[in-house]
């Protein structure tokens, strides 16, 4: 029977409606998506955050107890360290391969406290050879306090240097 | 156009849900990974003073304990037996050894003097330095001389529960 009424009727929906649906579905989909991984980011750095000051916290009181322990004799204590651990073996060893061939060393005097202090005596062939040792002096990690002395220049250089050696402190 | 009006919702849900929770959540993330590196590199920087520590107190312990238990003459004498061994094996000469008792903190000290060719006295300086001697280094000179070089040496021995 066909149907003469003027009431509108319900058009079936267009491909391009359901494509429209597709899309913010999908874009709801992605939304949540994104959502849920950076929330997952945040719980999981946050453990992480927690975990390592955990263990943090327990380091620093073990280091409290330990300094508080050693305190008197701390000076001792790292004397003790740096005598076996830099002893003048590997010291010369780290001090030569800073040495370019023209530099001759002379004279070494090292005194063992809370660090290692050196005097040294040098000689170069040529104020050149002298000026590439003192850069990689002041260069090296293992010495600092780099401190050049008098110097004798004739021909070659003959100087004094005095250093601290952190290498046993590393 | 109620496909419309559903597929706009859905847009505009999505668009809430993006900017209102999963952006911020996204900040919130990277601020939270960024406290997790500092806290790791203060945990690092812990963990090597840490160990700092302890091999000081291990090697002032084994300074401390190398020569434990021994009476004041006995530690003289069991200081110089272990620098005399370390001579053994050294091609040097010219040696003056001189082994003292010493005040507390030290139970010893050392003096020695030798020369040889450079090698053989930074050896020697080397075998008296480690950690089984007991003892630990003041002073270590070395200069120049005709035979070859001169090693002088001041050393201590820390006595016991020091």
């Amino acid at each position: 029977m066909r149907d003469f009424s003027s009431r509108t009727r319900r058009r079936p929906p267009q491909p391009v409606d359901l494509g429209l649906i597709g899309v913010g579905l999908f874009t709801l989909i992605f939304a949540g998506y994104a959502t849920g991984t950076s929330w997952a980011d945040f719980k999981r750095a946050r453990q992480h955050v927690a975990d390592v000051q955990r263990d943090t916290r327990a380091a620093q009181a073990r280091l409290k107890t330990m300094e508080a322990r050693s305190a008197p004799t701390a000076a001792l204590a790292t004397q003790a360290l740096l005598s076996a651990d830099a002893a003048p073996p590997r010291l010369l060893s780290d001090l030569a391969a800073l040495m370019p061939a023209d530099v001759k060393l002379d004279s070494l005097a090292l005194t063992y406290g809370d660090g290692i202090g050196m005097t040294i005596l040098v000689s170069a062939k040529s104020a050149g050879a002298y000026e590439a040792f003192l850069q990689r002096l002041e260069g090296s990690p293992l010495f600092d306090d780099v401190v050049p002395g008098e110097e004798a220049r004739d021909g070659g250089v003959t100087a004094s240097i005095q250093m601290r050696y952190r290498g046993g402190s590393r | 156009m109620i496909a419309r009006g559903i597929a706009a919702a859905l847009l505009a849900g999505a668009i809430v849900l993006y900017s209102a929770v999963a952006l911020p959540m996204r900040r919130q993330a990277a601020a939270a990974a960024d406290d997790y590196r500092r806290a790791r590199d203060e945990a690092r920087d812990m963990r090597g003073r840490l160990a700092r520590l302890e091999r000081r107190d291990a090697a002032h312990l084994r300074a401390a304990t190398a020569l434990a238990g021994a009476t004041p003459a006995g530690t003289v004498q069991k200081v110089r037996r272990s620098v005399v061994q370390a001579l053994q094996s050294a091609r040097v000469s010219g040696v003056r050894l001189g082994v003292t008792a010493a005040r507390a903190p030290y139970a010893a000290r050392v003096h020695l003097s030798a020369v040889g060719p450079f090698p053989e006295v930074v050896a020697l300086a080397g075998l008296i330095a480690r950690p089984e001697t007991g003892v630990v280094l003041e002073r270590v000179r070395l200069g120049p001389r005709a035979e070859g070089v001169m090693l002088e040496l001041d050393g201590v021995t820390l006595g016991p529960g020091q």
